[in-house]
């Protein structure tokens, strides 16, 4: 016999399947016997059965899947892109490693050298943009032409800036264009378009250059990526996640 | 190892978790390619059950997104330290890091608002009256009110045993806390919902 006070003790270990057989036999014992313990357990199961049967599944939305998979592909991908080279194979030993510690060398010394003089060139350019970028979110300074439509956008830089930016749309992979404005940056005006992930604001500038911007991955909480195309550069920064970020970016490249 | 054998060494039988221990100690030596393969094989089907958690925990179907898209990339680059066993509680252990620091750093902005314009009401069933559905309705609205107004150390055990079906011990490695500590709040937790019910 178990008093009240144990079967108290175990009525929702019991609900919840975590008794031995044993314990599961006194405390069925107690319940058939007791009439307040009995009540007890009927109200803490049926609380139980509600919230199973009544309370809202949430199951993952379809989009979030393809999204999740998207961005895990993107940043294992990266990282690989980023190391300069491939992982070698694993029968490709002996005489390969020769040659691949050679190459890695070379290798990561370029990539270093890259990033010492990308760093002070692009260092201050990029400090520029994430100030730009936490002025453009704190201020009512965000957009000089609100608009979703990459054919009113692109035309309102005529005159406000001695290049046209290419503006695209990436409304149909959920990175609503929501408009642009002019920024100043390195010492010149240049385009800043402006688009949405969800509640998240990414800053896209563009502007001419013979160099390409050698940005920090992540600065002050905020991600960025820069490339460039067509002797222009790009760069983009966010609050977004570094895997969507880097989405809208090969996106954009297409 | 090649990606191909990874199916086969991840079969479900328990026979087969010595393949599965020997996949898992190769982690940290593998290429990015071969470990996305296996962490989309392991913890990649367990994104339900993560966003059940931090949509419960956000209490915001945005924010839920949010979590579970950094989660993810978190879980990615900490997959070396995954010891194999049960990828889900593993996963919603990051999930349930990432949901809290993102809480800390939500109420250090700003306070929360909890959002009731998105109901999810259950298909129903035709045999029911007209009162019975409002009745039926207005108990879903109650019992979803009832468990966003937990404390959040208690609506995360409640979650996890109620709508996740985890043992006490998975809780236990979840919330990183022990299994005494799992059926008091449990218990606290069942107690604040019953009374939050009947006030209803």
């Amino acid at each position: 016999m178990i008093t009240c006070r144990t079967a108290l003790s175990l009525v929702e270990p019991y609900i919840d399947g975590e008794l031995d057989a044993s314990q599961m036999a006194g405390i069925e014992q107690h319940l058939g016997e007791c009439q307040s313990c009995a009540f007890i357990h009927t109200r803490l199961n049926s609380l139980g059965t509600d919230l199973r049967t009544l309370a809202p599944r949430y199951d993952a939305p379809d989009h979030l899947r393809a999204q999740v998979i998207e961005s895990l592909r993107r940043t294992a991908g990266r990282k690989q892109a980023w190391r300069g080279f491939p992982a070698w194979p694993r029968w490709a030993a002996g005489a390969w490693a020769m040659a691949a510690t050679a190459l890695l060398t070379v290798s990561i010394g370029w990539n270093v050298m890259q990033m010492r003089s990308g760093k002070n060139a692009g260092g201050e350019v990029a400090h520029e943009i994430v100030a730009s970028h936490v002025r453009s979110l704190i201020g009512d300074h965000l957009l000089d032409v609100p608009s979703t439509n990459q054919h009113n956008v692109k035309p309102w830089f005529n005159g406000k800036l001695d290049y046209s930016p290419n503006v695209k749309d990436l409304a149909a992979s959920n990175f609503p264009l929501i408009g642009g404005r002019v920024d100043y940056i390195d010492h010149r005006p240049i385009a800043a378009l402006v688009y949405k992930r969800r509640q998240h604001v990414i800053n896209l500038f563009v502007w001419p250059s013979s160099s390409p911007l050698a940005a920090p991955e992540a600065v002050s909480g905020f991600n960025l990526d820069a490339w460039s195309d067509a002797g222009m550069n790009y760069c983009a920064i966010s609050d977004l996640n570094q895997g969507e970020l880097l989405q809208f970016a090969d996106l954009y490249q297409q | 190892m090649s990606i191909a054998d990874i199916p086969v060494a991840l079969g479900r039988a328990s026979g087969a978790s010595a393949v599965w221990n020997y996949v898992v100690r190769k982690l940290p030596s593998m290429d990015d390619a071969s470990k996305l393969a296996l962490f989309e094989q392991t913890i990649l089907p367990h994104l339900d059950a993560a966003y059940k958690l931090a949509r419960w925990l956000t209490r915001n179907q945005q924010d839920a997104e949010d979590v579970v898209q950094e989660a993810y990339l978190r879980a990615f680059r900490f997959f070396d330290g995954f010891e194999g066993g049960d990828g889900r509680a593993w996963l919603l252990a990051v999930v349930r890091n990432t949901c809290l620091s993102w809480l800390g750093r939500r109420t250090a902005s700003r306070s929360t608002s909890i959002e009731f314009d998105e109901h999810v009401h259950r298909a129903t069933d035709e045999a029911e009256s007209v009162e019975e559905v409002l009745i039926r309705n207005s108990k879903i609205d109650s019992l979803r009110a009832c468990v966003e107004a937990l404390p959040v150390e208690y609506r995360e055990v409640i979650v996890m045993r109620e709508l996740q079906e985890l043992s006490y011990r998975e809780i236990s490695e979840v919330a990183g806390i022990p299994i005494g500590t799992v059926m008091s709040r449990l218990s606290r937790g069942r107690m604040r919902l019953l009374d939050c019910m009947e006030a209803k």
